[in-house]
């Protein structure tokens, strides 16, 4: 099968889980034996892999052949585009017209209606392609703002299904949704959109009403639709009444790379931790935002040290609640067992749970949970959220409300009092760890694809 | 002849609350009173009652030809004397119906066999105590919880003074082609006797009846019947219908027909000129036994294993039977192990000759806690978790471990104000 998926990152560029996740999804649908050619906004590098072709505004043409006729071709293509832009898209509230305007400061009517901004994206979309020729890598993309990159994504990918023949379009997140909207009006390729996180996860209740509506908008024009998790599954049924049999899961995996990293050295030390001498640490991984809950490891934390002062806390990440966070430490006055590490790279992640006696992850929300799967695989007992997409996947995990700090104190005790327990966790949960892998994943979407190709 | 033994096992534990490991100290209850109590009314309902009448209606009604044995968990006779009085007197009198036989099993289902020998004898002893009190009988069979059984428990049992004991007929203790379906002895006793359960026909009922995807549903009584007679072209001499009670009424549910089909084939059974009821004891004085039945391995009735996986196959449960265990320490000096010096107090001190303590001691040895703690997966994991009232097993074992500490301060405390 010929699949154009659109992402959004891709490794090396790593923001958020939405990298790793597509990279485990391509190679698992290569190794089915498909073809995979994604579209991504910006991509500076260079990634040589059998079965995939990356097409970024760097290289806006997935195929070497590419000739100077081509180049008239987009100009067309550009002004064909900008029409639909304005006339179709701008009707359903894009985010494109959000994001221009919480941009700008004092909050002006900009939109695509603006001639100004139109003029804007225009100018940078030459700008890309006339160094699209070159071997150089260009940058300016980066500073496209959001809804810029997801134009470039709806140009290329549509530039794209003229030129070739694909058998299904795979999109990922609201980010690339409005993509899916060009490509509906124009061609007949079975769509399938998949959801790695809702704006509900993200934001609860407070959500942007506008990506709501471009999520919304997604998952309705999709043939068919992939989440992560059924935890995401049912929040797309209860809150965009999509039906479920329209819904496939496809659990993620763990990354291969990391789990490598750890379990050879940690193995012995780390299962019998903690020993008496050394004070027991307990992490959080993530962004310091509603979505994790780190003020609900916070409350559970001061409740833990009420009975056992030595325990240590660790936040590793950052976010718009970080501050908050040392805040509300300060006041509890458990500062002195709390450390705040900041943004780690995936590397450094490893190494800090690694270090660890307990991994916590008090989601309120949460999709999938990936980091939690690394926990594991660097032999730590985890403490996860029943709101999490990850519980699905872990049965031998200790599971808890993450508003339940009580209970959540009280796990993170027994674990350090019960110390055999933490054996058993771990191995149970490795046993369960085997059983993902991204070759399945991609099996799922498969299904998917066909139920979409009807 | 085809003799047919129909033995039905009554059990509820006493589960234990929630426990977190803030409520160690308080002093609080470690029984889920309310749920045990709700839980043992709605199976009295369900099934207590109306299959105890029925065994009752059909003992009478046979003149003789129907007959059945019963054992009953001391955890299941204290509950039921203080949730359902009326209850226990249906089961006085099934009881004292001369084609009922009552077997002795632990006081409180517990896996001591496994563990510790004393207090195997003990609750083996309290328990005898107690069917003598309740029911007037002396048992001369024994059943092991969840059939539990190997050369050491019957060495143990026949030194005990019983004649006989139910195991699990599992055909791979045997020599190839060999059937299960007679009376075996011990290997040691040569008067001391194996009732093997056969698994294939107990379960048809106890777990097939009522699913759809079974390619022999609906059983009808007919079709049991037939079964069963073709036993007799296998040369088999002893049949064991063994299960648990519940069946009746509770695991399936009356909307199945189960109580239907079980008064009609009954009643082909005892009309047919090929099988008779027979009760264990007058099974192991009628019927030569075929040989000895050897086994070092404990085997038991539960799971596809038929080990003691159900409650040793990882090591929470390990860990915790352990340490569970490891606190009989705490009661091997209690001076106050005389029942008499409890005799002013309440009646609850004189039916069980132990204190307050002990009984809750011997109350969280029972079997179904480790049980619950079982992380198998599949059919049998699917068994564990209907039963369980854990939403997950490291729960069990969690709330258990915490409620166990809480245990043991008590014997502690209480151990250092007698001394």
């Amino acid at each position: 099968m010929k699949i154009l998926m659109l992402g959004w990152e891709y490794p090396p560029l790593i923001t958020g889980g939405l990298a790793t996740a597509t990279e485990g999804l391509v190679n698992g649908l290569i190794a089915l034996g498909h073809e995979v050619t994604l579209v991504l906004p910006y991509f500076p590098f260079r990634v040589r892999k059998h079965g995939l072709t990356i097409v970024s505004p760097e290289r806006p043409i997935g195929f070497d052949a590419l000739e100077d006729s081509r180049t008239i071709a987009l100009e067309k293509e550009y002004e064909e585009l900008q029409g639909l832009v304005r006339g179709n898209l701008s009707h359903w509230k894009s985010h494109y017209e959000y994001r221009l305007m919480s941009d700008w400061a004092g909050g002006g009517e900009g939109s695509l209606e603006d001639e100004d901004v139109v003029a804007k994206i225009k100018l940078r979309e030459i700008e890309v392609r006339s160094r699209a020729g070159s071997d150089t890598a260009v940058s300016t993309p980066m500073f496209h703002t959001m809804e810029e990159k997801a134009f470039v994504l709806g140009v290329l990918a549509s530039q794209l299904v003229s030129d070739q023949k694909f058998d299904v379009v795979h999109a990922n997140d609201w980010m690339t949704f409005p993509a899916l909207d060009v490509l509906k009006s124009r061609t007949q390729i079975p769509i399938v959109a998949q959801v790695h996180s809702t704006e509900y996860d993200r934001a609860g209740e407070n959500g942007n009403q506008k990506i709501i509506d471009i999520e919304r908008r997604g998952v309705t024009i999709a043939d068919h639709i992939i989440t992560v998790s059924r935890y995401t599954k049912s929040i797309l049924i209860q809150r965009f009444g999509v039906p479920e049999s329209k819904i496939e899961v496809a659990y993620n995996a763990a990354n291969e790379q990391h789990g490598n990293n750890g379990n050879n050295e940690q193995n012995t030390n780390n299962n019998e931790a903690p020993s008496d001498e050394t004070d027991p640490v307990v992490t959080f991984v993530g962004r310091i935002t509603f979505q994790k809950g780190p003020a609900y490891f916070v409350h559970a934390a001061e409740l833990v040290l009420r009975t056992n002062p030595r325990v240590r806390f660790r936040v590793v990440g950052t976010g718009d609640l970080l501050a908050s966070m040392k805040q509300l430490v300060w006041e509890l006055g458990i500062d002195k067992s709390f450390s705040f590490d900041g943004f780690l790279d995936a590397q450094q992640v490893q190494e800090v749970l690694a270090d660890s006696s307990i991994f916590v992850m008090p989601s309120v929300s949460e999709p999938f949970g990936i980091v939690a799967l690394e926990a594991v695989q660097q032999n730590i007992p985890v403490i996860i959220s029943k709101q999490s997409g990850v519980s699905e996947v872990l049965p031998n995990a200790l599971k808890v409300d993450f508003w339940d700090t009580e209970l959540m104190a009280d796990r993170i005790l027994s674990l350090l009092k019960y110390r055999k327990i933490r054996h058993e966790l771990v191995e149970n949960s490795q046993k369960d760890l085997l059983r993902r892998t991204w070759y399945q994943a991609a099996k799922k979407c498969q299904d998917a694809y066909r139920k979409a190709q009807g | 002849m085809l003799n047919l033994c129909l033995y039905f096992q009554l059990h509820q534990p006493y589960r234990i609350r929630r426990f977190r490991l803030s409520d160690i100290g308080k002093n609080l209850s470690c029984f889920d009173d309310a749920r045990n109590e709700f839980l043992f009314k709605r199976i009295a309902e369900n099934c207590y009652f109306p299959a105890g009448e029925l065994l009752l209606r059909l003992l009478h009604e046979s003149e003789g030809r129907f007959r059945v044995s019963l054992s009953l968990s001391g955890t299941w006779l204290s509950q039921c004397e203080q949730f359902e009085p009326k209850l226990l007197e249906l089961y006085q009198q099934i009881i004292s119906h001369p084609n009922t036989e009552i077997l002795c099993e632990t006081s409180h289902h517990t896996l001591s066999s496994l563990f510790d020998p004393i207090q195997f004898s003990k609750e083996i002893s309290e328990h005898r105590k107690n069917i003598l009190r309740i029911f007037g009988k002396n048992p001369k069979i024994f059943r092991n919880t969840e059939l539990i059984y190997s050369n050491n428990i019957g060495s143990h049992l026949a030194q005990e003074g019983f004649t006989g004991c139910m195991m699990e007929g599992w055909e791979h203790l045997l020599e190839s082609d060999f059937n299960a379906n007679h009376i075996f002895t011990h290997p040691q006793h040569q008067n001391f006797f194996l009732l093997p359960r056969c698994y294939r026909r107990s379960d048809d009922i106890a777990f097939r009846f009522s699913n759809r995807n079974w390619s022999e549903w609906p059983l009808t009584g007919e079709k049991f019947q037939s079964w069963i007679e073709s036993e007799k072209t296998r040369k088999s001499s002893f049949l064991g219908l063994f299960m648990d009670f519940e069946t009746m009424g509770e695991h399936q549910g009356r909307d199945t027909g189960i109580f239907n089909f079980f008064e009609y084939w009954t009643r082909l059974a005892w009309t047919s000129s090929t099988v008779r009821f027979v009760t264990p004891s007058q099974a192991i004085q009628e019927i030569t036994p075929v040989g000895p039945i050897s086994t070092i391995h404990p085997i038991s009735w539960a799971d596809t294993e038929r080990d003691v996986s159900a409650w040793l196959g990882n090591e929470n449960q390990r860990t915790a039977l352990y340490a569970a265990y490891e606190l009989g320490k705490y009661l091997q000096y209690n001076p106050n192990q005389n029942p008499n010096q409890n005799s002013q107090h309440s009646s609850q001190h004189q039916r069980y000759p132990c204190t307050q303590e002990q009984e809750f001691y011997q109350r969280i040895l029972t079997s179904d806690h480790f049980y619950y703690m079982s992380t198998k997966c599949s059919a049998d994991g699917e068994v564990h978790g209907y039963f369980s009232p854990f939403s997950e097993p490291l729960e069990a074992y969690l709330e258990y471990r915490n409620v166990l500490s809480e245990i043991e301060r008590r014997l502690q405390n209480k151990k250092e104000n007698n001394l």
